[in-house]
């Protein structure tokens, strides 16, 4: 049994039962038999399982009788007539495909029948009620209907002017599938099958642009409805369908060529001359017409005047669905939208051109041009640009990335296509740009007027940040107003747009012209031209970068980086104009943007610069590393990023060495600062130099010391000043300590102490009396250091001169120049290892701190203390020159051990502990002094000190009477530490009584035990206390 | 917080710092074929010498002599030569070669300038238990001439000749000449000047061949030096040169007398010779119209010890001087038209070519004083007033845009950076003083 028969088998059972049913005579008919719709449903159900062309013609002939019959009654239910158009797509697809399978007559007959069958009303107005299913079998019914029309030898001639019944039926037909477009949103199936049937129509089978043109409103109004559905109503693949048979059915009807369009737009000036007679006629003109051959006598539908009326709705429909698809973000859309906008500019530029901006702003939108469209359309794409670039300001405002994404785009095709001159166009983004984000950060920064930047401490430690490294990219955004991404997204722009001027040539003339137009502006718009303008230079790193340029092997000489060095230049004087108006100030929000906008502009420079920055670190190198101390974190943020990418551009990767390589250009900026009363972070940056330098580079820097004491000259009111500098000389206390001091410093001490130990006094003198009245009798000490010894000893004729001058003045005096000579040489002679320049430094170091130690301010002192003490054993190592500073600080000392602040005489103590230490005995007299001062006036002491000390008779505990706050207990410590130290280098000299109310005191707060093993005497002197006690 | 400090007083464009101890000598030199770019040579109290490039300011080359010398002056021989003379009585010939200057151009990086010798090529003690500079003449064929003080007599001048090539070629041409006599015997009017003795000598300066000299009297005496006969340059050769060469005073003037003279420059402005002393004028010295060869000794006085010959019509100038606002000027240098004169007092003033004060520049000190001395301060009193309110000026140059010009020239550009090249112009645009401090701070003001 061959295949045929067994199918004839199978469905002759059902065909005889839709036939019982269908030949019923009309008055018995019932349309909305159940069991004709189950018949019907048996047969489509069977039908639907053969494949494609699989039954013979005679067999669905066989089949479609009871059909055909069932189509002649008055009426037919719902259900069955989606049944039957079933049954006849299933037909369609199954036998009537191939080419003479479909009879050109049943072909006829179908067109009209079909869509009849889905609604019987020609209006389609009652089409929305109809169910789904059925207008799906009729969609399908449809599809399967052209696509086997399409296989027919007939098909055309089928639409052809001649036949018009056809030419009806498909307009009736289109208009129904049309109208289910638009009413399946939620089907989107149907809808696809829908558009694949439109398709098949014009593409394959009429594909007549005459023909098309009549239903061509029709279309588009619906494919808008479709398109325009707000958000994701309509399925992506409906859309992206949509595209592709608007695009196919404008492409038949409007193409330039079979159209004949002729283009009457002036291209060049050249034909307004040849034309010059016909001015009226040129400007009454259509911009194109539609020039019809002369022998062709046929009325055609698409005239110059149908043209330009379908062509200006056609573009009103294009405007309302272009800019809403590519809000969807979906590639396939954008895909279809960019194809649908190419065919057009390529094929329909002439008819269509009202429509050019608009498929442009497509292209641009979607940011692909796969056609390469905007080169033969370059005029409009500038002149979109123009547009857009200028108002970019509502971009901005909006935060509308993707649009300023799409004109970067624009842009750059520009860029690539164009030859002529762009400049005003970049001047225009600048200048919107500008105007745009200045006004965001003013607005940002009103908001927050109240917001001053988190003060930090000064002594922010900067050396050390290697760990927290900072990537650019994890910078936070620059301006309040611009998000990150919008940020970015600027860059590019700007970038794109410095490419542009770049290929011209003029980079350097906008950046000059636009910088040099902002003098007098206000800072903050002076630090957003600054960013647009670095944002610009960067496209000279991309294009060295580039492969192109390595392979075009282009010199760096010739790649022109002016513009660099100008906006390296206008950041310098925009941060000397912030430093300037923040001294003394706290860093108000905009300063700090600003801030950030320079620090941000070096970074940038120094990256296109590469090597050739490192002639520009004597400018800029202490703007980053005063920055690192700022008392903004953002900004220290940005200047950690700059400096980690200068480190890593010119010191390999080296923050140390950048700074190390570079004190000298540091130091004569800080005393350029200095020079200009500017203080703030000075002192920080001269520490931190002073720290990684060491005190080798910054005795080279000795003017720059001095510089600092000339501020404590006029300015030792401000006592956070003062705090700071105290730490800076600390600070280069310690480096002379570490680089003169260290290894044999011990040596040296001891043997200054054994010296004065074993042998006695240096000059035979016990006592401050005899020291005092020997230098009574010493001639005043100018003479001794400005007589010269010899000719030569004159460095120059001025001492030369000077020295001449003082000989005739000392004439009359009795003494004997050369004895005393050779005493005063003997006595100066240089024996410290701390060479005499460094020296002086100390000394100068400690007579400040000797007249700040009156100030008010409890850091400041404690700090002025601390120094002190850690000058002290350097000092001592020049002996004789330490003595009269003693006597010159042992007033202030005194004076300070009796504050009420217990912290305050804890650090006291501690000095006046190192210079008993450090002077020996030479102090003795003092300490007694001191001894009696303290009994009376020091409160600390008399804490220990029970009234009425008198010898051995009250004396009654050796513990603490009372328990005292820890910072107490620790300046009592060190004060009783002086008295144990003045009591070992005073010796026997200290009375016994005075001595044991000394050791009495002591023994308080000291194991009795530590205090015993100092000396003989005071071990003497602990026992009979204890002894005394215990009786 | 500015006002206390400012005072009206210029602040330094930029400072250079490496020098530990006093700035003793500067001078510009100008080295077109080894270096593009402009350099300083500045000395210093303990015989560090350091060639500095004014655009990157870093010091491309440090040099010490040997046994750490005070340098006192210094002279530019060109290309690459300088001489360099030290208390420790020694004149140097120090050299640095062109690919060592390119060399070094490409390190400027770094703060740590390359400890390099220049190379000594020449060597010629002088005595300099005085205060005097010297003067180097390049004659023909790679000889030199250097005009310096006498061996024994701080008060006389030498004259050598040398050539680089032989060490033992120096000669010299004449020994302890003095002019005391011979000025003695002209008839003029101030008796002041009939002083036989002139003091020692103070400064030389050379300008059209004249050279001057100015002494611890005052005078200033204007001399040139002729060699009879040219052809014989040869001096090994020549037995009896004296008979062929002679000394003749072409100019002297008493404008200071009896005050020393400190300061002798040129105006290349006017053409004239500056002079300063401890009083508070600057003398002007005319430029010498240029005078015949030597025709009839019998116009002529002739001192035969010491070969000097001077016109017997010979006026001694006395009044032509201009008043300052400061005495004991130390130092003058003619930057662009305009005088740089820096005083013992520490300030430096520039004044415009009639004299007023445009600005004045200075270095003060800490308030605070301190003393190393064992004696301490409890005589402070005095000691504080003898002590300087200022920092001492210890050397002075000036640099006029003329001079650096050629250094912007196109030739150059192509070996630097861009960024190089803009500074390069910016400097070359403006005039320069430079002051070397005592504290070792060098200041480079713009004028």
């Amino acid at each position: 049994m061959s295949n045929n028969s067994l199918t004839f088998n199978e469905l002759r059972p059902i065909c005889i039962d839709i036939s019982r049913l269908a030949f019923q005579p009309k008055e018995v008919f019932n349309p909305q038999s159940l069991p004709l719709r189950d018949a019907l449903a048996k047969l489509e159900a069977k039908l639907a399982l053969y494949e494609d062309a699989s039954i013979q013609p005679n067999l669905a002939d066989y089949i479609f009788i009871p059909i055909s019959s069932l189509l002649k009654q008055e009426s037919l239910g719902e259900a069955q007539s989606s049944y039957v158009l079933l049954i006849i797509s299933h037909l369609l697809r199954v036998s009537w495909r191939r080419d003479g399978m479909l009879a050109e007559e049943l072909a006829q007959q179908l067109l009209p029948l079909l869509p009849f069958l889905i609604s019987r009303d020609p209006t389609n107005d009652k089409l929305e009620k109809i169910s789904q299913d059925c207008k799906r079998a009729g969609c399908y019914a449809l599809y399967e209907y052209s696509k086997s029309l399409a296989q027919q030898s007939y098909f055309p001639q089928f639409f052809s002017s001649k036949n018009s019944r056809n030419l009806t039926a498909l307009a009736h037909s289109v208009s129904v599938l049309l109208t289910i477009l638009e009413q399946s949103s939620k089907d989107w199936q149907t809808q696809l099958v829908i558009l694949d049937t439109l398709r098949i129509l014009y593409c394959d089978i009429v594909k007549d642009g005459e023909v098309l043109s009549f239903i061509l409103p029709g279309n588009i109004s619906s494919f808008s409805k479709v398109l325009i559905l707000p958000g994701l109503t309509t399925n992506y693949k409906v859309v992206i369908k949509t595209l592709e048979v608007m695009k196919y059915l404008i492409l038949l009807v409007y193409d330039d060529l079979s159209l004949n369009i002729h283009d009457n737009r002036l291209r060049d000036i050249k034909e307004l001359k040849s034309l010059d007679g016909l001015h009226e006629e040129t400007f009454s003109m259509e911009a194109v017409s539609i020039e019809k051959p002369d022998n062709d006598v046929r009325n055609t539908h698409r005239s110059t005047a149908w043209l330009r009326a379908t062509s200006s709705q056609l573009r009103i429909a294009l405007e309302r669905i272009t800019p809403k698809l590519p809000k969807r973000s979906n590639i396939e859309i954008s895909k279809a939208l960019v194809d649908l906008a190419s065919d057009l500019l390529s094929r329909c530029a002439k008819s269509l051109h009202n429509c050019e901006r608009n498929l442009i702003e497509v292209i641009l939108h979607c940011r692909m041009d796969p056609k390469l469209q905007l080169l033969p359309h370059t005029a409009c794409l500038r002149e979109l640009l123009r547009d857009e670039l200028s108002h970019i300001n509502t971009k901005i405002q909006f935060q509308n990335v993707d649009a300023i994404r799409s004109l970067n785009y624009g842009l750059k095709c520009l860029t690539e296509i164009t030859s002529t001159d762009e400049i005003m166009l970049v001047c225009n983004l600048y200048k919107s740009a500008l105007t745009s984000i200045e006004s965001g950060v003013e607005t940002a920064s009103f908001n927050k007027l109240g917001r001053a930047v988190l003060e930090q401490s000064s002594n922010v430690v900067i050396a050390d940040f290697s760990g927290e490294l900072i990537n650019s990219q994890n910078l936070p955004a620059i301006f309040p107003s611009v998000s990150k991404e919008l940020e970015e997204t600027l860059r590019q722009l700007l970038m794109t747009a410095g490419g542009l001027a770049s290929k011209n040539g003029q980079l350097k003339a906008v950046i000059q012209a636009l910088l040099s137009d902002q003098i007098g502006q206000s800072m903050i718009t002076k630090a957003i031209a600054l960013w647009l303008s670095v944002q610009m230079i960067l496209t000279v790193h991309e294009d060295r970068s580039s492969p192109e340029y390595n392979l075009l092997n282009l010199d760096s000489a010739e790649l022109d980086k002016e513009p660099c060095y100008d906006i390296l230049d206008f950041g310098n004087d925009l941060a000397q104009e912030i430093v300037t108006c923040t001294e003394g100030k706290k860093l108000s929000r905009l300063s700090e943007i600003s801030l950030i906008v320079i620090i941000n502009s070096i970074e940038t420079v120094c990256r296109v610069l590469g090597s050739e920055f490192s002639s520009e670190l004597v400018d800029y190198l202490y703007i980053i590393v005063e920055n690192l101390a700022s008392p903004s974190p953002t900004v220290r943020q940005f200047a950690q990023s700059c400096s980690l990418t200068v480190a890593h551009v010119l010191y390999n990767n080296s923050v140390h060495d950048m700074i190390l390589q570079n004190v000298d250009y540091l130091a004569d900026s800080i005393a350029s600062r200095l020079n200009c009363g500017l203080t703030e972070r000075v002192s920080t940056v001269f520490m931190v130099i002073s720290k990684l330098a060491g005190y080798e580079t910054i005795e080279c820097f000795k003017d720059i010391i001095e510089t600092f004491f000339k501020f404590l000259d006029y300015y030792h009111g401000y006592d956070n000043m003062c705090l700071e500098f105290f730490q800076l000389f600390e600070v280069i206390a310690l480096e002379i300590q570490k680089r003169y001091f260290t290894a044999d410093a011990t040596n040296h001490h001891i043997t200054y102490h054994s010296d004065r130990h074993s042998i006695g006094s240096p000059w035979g003198i016990t006592n401050l009396q005899q020291l005092l009245a020997i230098m009574d009798k010493e001639s005043p000490p100018e003479k001794d250091d400005t007589i010269p010894t010899l000719e030569k000893d004159a460095k120059n004729f001025q001492e030369y001169f000077d020295s001449k001058l003082r000989i005739a003045d000392s004439d009359d005096e009795d003494e004997d120049p050369t004895t005393n000579k050779q005493n005063s040489q003997d006595e100066n002679k240089w024996v410290s290892p701390i060479p005499r320049d460094s020296y002086r430094i100390l000394l100068q170091i400690l007579g400040y701190g000797d007249r700040l130690l009156t100030h008010r301010s409890k850091p400041l002192k404690i700090q002025v203390l601390k120094v002190i003490k850690l000058l002290i054993p350097m000092l001592a190592s020049q002996y004789n020159s330490f003595l009269p500073q003693v006597a010159q600080i042992w007033e202030t000392l005194l004076f300070c051990s009796l504050n009420d602040d217990p912290s305050i005489v804890k650090s006291t103590c501690d000095c006046l502990q190192q210079l008993i230490l450090n002077a020996g005995d030479f102090i003795t007299t003092r300490f007694l002094e001191l001894w009696k001062t303290w009994q009376t006036k020091s409160s600390l002491l008399q804490e220990l000190t029970i009234p009425n000390t008198n010898s051995n008779t009250t004396i009654k505990s050796i513990i603490l009477h009372r328990k005292f706050p820890t910072i107490t207990q620790i300046a009592l410590k060190s004060l009783t530490q002086v008295l144990i130290e003045g009591m070992i280098v005073s010796g026997l000299t200290i009375p016994d009584n005075i001595s044991r109310q000394m050791i009495y005191c002591c023994i308080q707060v000291h194991p009795w035990k530590s205090i015993a093993a100092r000396s003989m005497t005071m071990a003497d002197t602990v026992h009979a206390i204890l002894q005394d006690n215990t009786l | 917080m500015k006002e206390h400090h400012l005072n009206d007083i210029q602040l330094p464009e930029y400072s250079l710092r490496c020098h530990k101890s006093g700035v003793t000598a500067s001078t510009f030199v100008e080295w077109p074929s080894r270096s593009s770019v402009p350099i300083l040579i500045t000395g210093d109290s303990s015989g560090l010498i350091v060639l500095w490039d004014l655009i990157v300011r870093r010091p491309l080359v440090t040099h010490t002599l040997a046994g750490g010398a005070q340098v006192v002056a210094m002279q530019d021989l060109g290309d690459g030569l300088i001489a360099i003379l030290s208390k420790d009585h020694k004149l140097r010939l120090l050299e640095m070669t062109a690919k060592e200057m390119k060399s070094l151009a490409e390190c400027t990086t770094s703060f740590e300038a390359p400890q390099q010798q220049l190379h000594e090529i020449y060597e010629v003690p002088v005595n300099t238990l005085n205060f005097a500079n010297f003067v180097l003449q390049k004659l023909n064929k790679g000889f030199y001439r250097l005009i310096c003080t006498n061996t024994q007599d701080s008060e006389a001048i030498d004259v050598y000749q040398f050539h680089l090539s032989n060490v033992h070629s120096l000669q010299r041409v004449f020994r302890g000449v003095t002019f005391g006599g011979v000025i003695q015997k002209l008839a003029t009017d101030p008796e002041s000047v009939k002083a036989r003795k002139l003091g020692i000598v103070m400064r030389f300066l050379e300008h059209q061949e004249t050279i001057y000299c100015g002494f611890e009297s005052g005078l200033v005496v204007g001399f040139k030096i002729h060699d009879l006969d040219c052809e014989r340059t040869n001096i090994d050769e020549d037995a009896d040169r004296n008979h062929n060469t002679c000394i003749e005073i072409v100019y002297v003037s008493s404008v200071h007398y009896p005050e020393p003279v400190l300061a002798l420059e040129l105006n290349d402005a006017t053409g004239e010779i500056l002079t300063s002393s401890t009083k508070d004028v600057v003398g002007i010295h005319p430029p010498i119209s240029t005078q015949g060869a030597i025709g009839c000794q019998s116009n002529f006085f002739h001192d035969q010890a010491s070969s000097v010959l001077i016109r017997r019509d010979l006026k001694i100038c006395g009044t032509n001087f201009k008043k300052v606002p400061a005495s004991s000027i130390g130092y003058l240098a003619v930057v662009n038209g305009n005088l740089v004169a820096s005083s013992w007092s520490g300030i430096t003033y520039v004044l415009s070519p009639d004299y007023r004060v445009l600005v004045t520049m200075s270095k003060s000190r800490p308030n605070v004083f301190v003393s190393d001395s064992s004696q301490g301060s409890l005589q402070g009193a005095n000691e504080e007033k003898t002590q300087k309110r200022h920092i001492k000026v210890s050397s002075l140059t000036g640099i006029s845009p003329a001079v650096i010009q050629r250094f912007s020239s196109l030739d150059h550009q192509l070996t630097r950076w861009q960024g190089q090249n803009r500074r390069m112009r910016a400097f070359a645009a403006k005039s320069w003083c430079i002051i070397g401090y005592d504290d070792g701070s060098i200041a480079v003001h713009q004028i």
